[in-house]
């Protein structure tokens, strides 16, 4: 029996899978307000962001904020080898589409890990927005250096880059609280010794997990302060 | 054979760990670990010299998980750089429902082996696998986690998660052999003499042995000095410019060394000008470019 099963937990709440906690987010909500601002104005911007600081999270958070009212493609780069195929992301895939050739109007673009994309894609897709078929465009990377922007779309994305910025230490615990809810097993003052260790929330939530299967496997009926020591030490 | 004449059927010897099954001796902190890293879905390297017991290890994993369908194993030594890693998850869903409707299958268990080589492209094909839940956990294993090719985004998953294989000491290594034959057929001593000669791999320890009591049943020796044992292993070591010796494990034919590779004839397919693995059906190598015709691809025997 692992830790969080003797704890109630079905599977892992520390799990570090974008897709695996849905609609969390937590000390973000100023920046995605203002995409989500600019995506409806329409235009292109780019968010970059450390490693595991939860780039993938805002946009999965974008996705919901337009659910119902517009069309949004969410595609991951890294996904396919091939250049993106923007056509068949546009007409949905379906075979009557396909075969007309109806292609929609006004969608917004995700384009998760943009850095893989290639000059082809990064021209069509400036393309594809001059001709409307996009109506905003939102490239996510680690770095703004990584990225290969041609001059189009380069243009097209003026200064609207949004850099996630560091959690502060309130989100911080109410994202690990978000996943394991008021369980006193792991105490506050130890969530604040985890993110003072390292603000990341990817490590957040693995330092958490590791100092909670320690405390487990010692018995503990709490995490205590040389848990964090012997597993972040 | 000496063991058909002891009452075995198969070498109980055997240094490839999915031929045997005997329990791991002192790995249990780390057979643990891996077990948690499963179900907690996390990924995990294990890192460790040849023979060390890192194989050993994962097929302990699979013993734990078989029968569900959702553990995909592969030998880094024995799949080409071509490998992708997405067409195998598609595979797993069948011929209508996979190959058809791209439907893939999730949660699965990734165990890659020995991953010498990994491209950019099966770096992040991993990650994103990984990300959407389709694996939902991966153990690697190899021999210097720093030098393997892994992108910065799939370390920084993998984070502080690397467990460092020790080798078991002398005892420990005498045990992984002797649980494998009756007590009273090699004296601890002896055992010594064959530890001291295999450098801390237990792979080559087991084959050494195994080796050594092939010599003896075809020379009808009833017992082995210790220093017979260092003389006989040394020869077979200066015959052997390969770490893990000169025969296949697999079909003990007599292997190929091309470049930086050891080739089995019959059981590897390979480009026959630099030795890297390669696909059946590839028309020119991944690694070194040459175009294949039949004569330049090492194929393996169906029979």
């Amino acid at each position: 029996m692992t830790w969080y099963q003797s704890l109630g937990f079905s599977s892992n709440p520390f799990s570090i899978k974008p897709a695996a906690f849905h609609d969390e987010l937590f000390g973000y909500e100023g920046a995605v307000e203002d995409i989500t601002k600019k995506i409806a104005q329409g235009s292109v911007l780019l968010l970059t962001g450390e490693y595991g600081s939860g780039k993938t999270t805002v946009l999965k958070r974008i996705i919901n904020s337009f659910r119902g009212q517009k069309d949004v493609i969410y595609y991951s780069c890294n996904e396919r080898e091939k250049s993106i195929d923007f056509d068949s992301l546009l007409s949905g895939m379906t075979f009557f589409r396909r075969l007309l050739g109806i292609r929609k109007t006004g969608t917004i673009l995700l384009l998760d890990e943009a850095q893989d994309m290639s000059r082809k894609d990064a021209d069509n897709a400036a393309a594809y927005f001059h001709k409307g078929y996009f109506k905003s465009i939102i490239l996510v990377s680690h770095k703004q250096a990584d990225l290969l922007l041609t001059s189009p779309l380069r243009e097209l994305l003026k200064d609207n880059v949004f850099r996630l910025s560091k959690l502060d230490r309130k989100s911080a615990i109410a994202l690990v609280r978000k996943r394991i809810g008021n369980l006193q097993f792991l105490p506050d003052d130890i969530i604040e010794k985890v993110y003072a260790a390292n603000s990341n929330p990817r490590q957040i939530l693995r330092n958490c997990e590791a100092v909670c299967r320690r405390a487990a496997e010692d018995g503990a009926d709490r995490v205590l302060v040389k848990h964090v020591k012997d597993v972040l030490d | 054979m000496w063991y058909e004449e002891l009452g075995y059927d198969d070498n109980p010897l055997e240094a490839n760990p999915f031929r045997v099954n005997f329990p791991l001796v002192n790995r249990s902190r780390e057979a643990a670990d891996i077990l948690y890293a499963i179900d907690a879905g996390n990924m995990l390297v294990i890192e460790g010299k040849d023979g060390i017991g890192k194989t050993m290890l994962l097929r302990h994993a699979i013993t734990k998980h078989r029968g569900k369908g959702k553990v995909i194993y592969i030998d880094g030594n024995t799949v080409s750089k071509r490998l992708n890693i997405e067409s195998l998850l598609v595979k797993r869903s069948g011929l209508f429902r996979g190959r058809l409707l791209k439907h893939k299958p999730r949660g699965m268990i990734l165990l890659f082996d020995n991953v010498q080589q990994l491209t950019k492209k099966n770096c992040e094909h991993i990650k994103y696998f990984y990300d959407q839940d389709y694996l939902k956990s991966v153990i690697f294993t190899l021999q210097e986690y720093k030098a393997a090719p892994f992108t910065d985004s799939l370390r920084d998953r993998i984070g502080e998660r690397v467990i460092r294989l020790r080798p078991l000491d002398d005892q420990e290594a005498a045990q992984v052999i002797m649980q494998r034959l009756p007590k009273s057929w090699l004296a601890p001593d002896l055992i010594a003499g064959i530890l001291e000669e295999s450098e801390k791999s237990l792979a080559l320890a087991l084959q050494h042995t195994s080796y050594l009591m092939d010599y003896a049943a075809a020379n009808k020796k009833e017992k082995l000095t210790k220093t017979e044992i260092k003389k006989l292993l040394r020869e077979r070591t200066r015959e052997m410019p390969a770490a893990q010796g000169d025969l296949c494990p697999d079909c003990s034919s007599p292997l190929e060394h091309i470049g930086e590779y050891w080739r089995c004839s019959h059981c590897d397919t390979y480009c026959k000008n630099c030795g890297a693995a390669v696909d059946k059906d590839d028309a020119d190598c991944p690694e070194c470019g040459i175009r294949f015709t039949t004569v330049a691809r090492g194929e393996e025997d169906d029979e």
